[in-house]
């Protein structure tokens, strides 16, 4: 019995020793996986870049080139970097709204975070063609996160917001601000229409280091605010009531975690415009692989977001020049994840087992 | 002195009628007090404000003596554990991670596991005979398993009570006594104090000290199963027409039901709310 009782504890402990381990090895691969997203974004593009020259211009080796340094570190790693951080913002902020509202169908957007940015930045565009391009991101950045207060609001009821509240406001106010972004920009087609008509479809074409240096705070203190909120949001995918049972603050918690949403999804849309998809594909994609233990899927969606944005782009940037040899024409990395993304998800959907 | 009790609760639901009026009741630590009554006559709206899910209208609840809408939400999960209805997880939990998440009061949250929320998960899985299943996952258990995994959450709080919401409704007669023969064990084993709700009256009569009969928010009768579950009080509260003997085993009330009087008595007492 004794000896019965050892192997049983043994076993058990293998088992929970197994799951731990692959785990951290998804984590691991996913790592693996935006490393070499990046080493692909920063050799290819309108001119191919071995990657020892890559290297050596990371490096700042004197054997380089001055035309390839350039290329390598003032145009394609920060772009490559801010890539990563729109991934990663966009797919933690998806995670985070997901657990808020116990939904696998929430997206970051679903907060009213693109409609708020998207209806800001093109009401800049009104004052006519000459808008300085620095306004767009600010504009955007709080039309999201006035979105995002707008629409957690609209879900109070006196007492708290229910998840199904917070989707239905967030499904109206996207609708209403779409509608208005719309007129506006039909407006604006003599102004500054083109910019903004760009700017909504989502690319990544003009950033430098100075969008970094905007991001990058974010996306930090966004990741280790929601690495803090892991175990609540653990508690709080058992349900409200049992939530609360088990001594979780329920309303404290969904509003702590839909405000680091905000932060991130409103900071790269800031950056990025709207792209689509990240936030809705990616957290199912990680649940898939490391289930639903936020403590794991927070830094697999983060690691996975970052490595599929950085290939979208890689791929916005170098295909219609390979296909058509016009070198300075590209896709809106919007575009690609969605056409990507889009199918990926239906396949998923329909392939999956029973979670959620 | 009780363990948990309410001081002239009046429960409702906003810009609606009270669900609940004036209620006093009381639990005495270690004790099973199990609340009956139809559909509507307010037994889960009072199980939820017992457990500060809901805030009363007016009157106070009191939990060892303080009242439970001063104490926080934490403080409270550290002495009592409810347990709703119709409990839902992420279905790739195993039972282990699910009872593991009743700690969660317990940890500051810098910190991890420590030996004694170890220790506590062990006992919670081992007392629900769960130990053996315990890195199954929830959607490829019986109801009884699954619903034996919930109580171990609950156990995992390390309360002194135990508020259970019809928790034996969806299983069959098996796992029905498997979860009350548990729930007794753990009353008469670990003093652990519980309230509940129940459908099924001779269940309520034969794991009861006390049952406490609803009606339309009001309480009709409370005390020990014999002088409650009365064929007068059937008829005035459930409005079935039955026939009263004795269980031969437990020597408890046990009833018959023999037919419906709704509506000939004049009570409108039926499917109008919460259950």
């Amino acid at each position: 019995m004794g000896a019965e009782a050892a192997v049983g504890a043994s076993s058990r402990r293998t088992s929970t020793q197994a799951r731990l381990v692959a785990r951290l090895l998804i984590i691991a691969l996913s790592a693996l996986l935006l490393l070499g997203a990046m080493v692909v974004a920063l050799g290819q593009g309108a001119q191919d870049i071995p990657s020892g020259q890559v290297i050596d211009a990371l490096l700042g080796s004197a054997d380089v080139k001055k035309s390839v340094s350039v290329i390598v570190n003032q145009v394609r790693l920060p772009r490559a970097l801010i890539g990563a951080l729109v991934g990663l913002n966009l797919a933690v902020s998806g995670t985070l709204l997901q657990g808020a509202v116990r939904s696998p169908l929430a997206d970051p957007y679903i907060l009213g975070i693109s409609a708020g940015g998207g209806l800001t930045a093109s009401i800049l565009t009104l004052q006519g063609p000459d808008i300085s391009p620095d306004l767009i991101p600010v504009a955007a950045f709080a039309g999201s996160l006035i979105g995002a207060v707008i629409v957690y609001v609209s879900a109070w009821d006196g007492t708290g917001v229910t998840a199904t509240r917070l989707v239905l406001a967030g499904v109206a106010i996207t609708a209403m601000f779409g509608a208005m972004t719309t007129t506006v920009v039909v407006l604006s087609v003599e102004g500054g229409g083109q910019i903004i008509f760009q700017w909504l479809v989502g690319g990544l074409y003009t950033v430098g280091w100075k969008e970094y240096h905007l991001i990058v705070p974010y996306s930090l203190a966004g990741f280790v605010l929601a690495m803090v909120l892991a175990t609540r949001a653990n508690v709080l995918a058992l349900g409200d009531d049992v939530a609360q049972g088990l001594g979780l603050h329920v309303e404290w918690t969904r509003f702590a975690m839909s405000a680091v949403a905000a932060l991130l999804a409103g900071s790269s849309v800031a950056v990025a415009g709207l792209i689509g998809f990240v936030g809705l594909l990616v957290p199912f994609v990680a649940r898939r692989l490391v289930g639903s233990d936020h403590r794991f899927l927070i830094p697999t969606s983060a690691l996975l977001g970052a490595a599929l944005m950085v290939s979208a782009d890689t791929l916005a940037r170098v295909t219609l020049p390979r296909l058509f040899g016009a070198s300075n024409v590209e896709f809106p990395v919007g575009i690609v994840t969605a056409v990507v993304g889009g199918p990926l998800f239906l396949w998923l959907v329909r392939a999956r087992r029973s979670q959620w | 002195m009780s363990i948990l009790s309410a001081d002239h609760l009046t429960l409702g639901y906003r810009r609606g009628a009270a669900v609940v009026r004036d209620l006093v009741l009381d639990v005495a630590r270690g004790e099973i007090v199990t609340l009956v009554g139809p559909n509507g006559s307010g037994k889960s709206t009072i199980l939820r404000a017992l457990a500060r899910l809901m805030r009363p209208q007016g009157g106070t609840v009191y939990l060892n003596g303080r009242a439970i809408h001063r104490t926080s939400t934490r403080r409270v999960a550290q002495q009592l554990a409810i347990l709703p209805q119709n409990p839902v997880a992420p279905d790739d939990l195993t039972i282990r991670d699910l009872v593991a998440r009743g700690r969660f009061a317990r940890q500051a949250w810098w910190r991890a596991s420590g030996t004694h929320d170890r220790d506590v998960i062990a006992w919670a899985l081992e007392a629900t005979g769960l130990i053996d299943l315990s890195d199954r996952r929830l959607n490829t258990l019986s109801g009884g398993e699954r619903q034996r995994a919930w109580i171990a959450l609950a156990l995992a709080q390390e309360p002194q009570v135990l508020l259970l919401d019809e928790p034996t409704t969806f299983l069959d007669i098996s796992h029905q006594l498997e979860v009350m023969g548990l729930l007794q064990k753990l009353n008469e084993e670990n003093g652990l104090s519980i309230v509940m709700v129940l459908h099924d009256l001779n269940q309520a009569a034969r794991f009861s000290h006390r049952l406490v009969a609803l009606r339309r928010g009001d309480v009709y009768a409370a005390g020990p199963p014999a002088c409650v579950l009365t064929e007068t009080m059937l008829r005035e509260v459930f409005q079935v027409e039955g026939v009263l003997g004795r269980d031969p085993i437990t020597d408890t009330p046990i009833f018959t039901p023999v037919q419906s009087v709704r509506g000939l008595n004049g009570h409108r007492n039926g499917h109008d709310g919460t259950g």
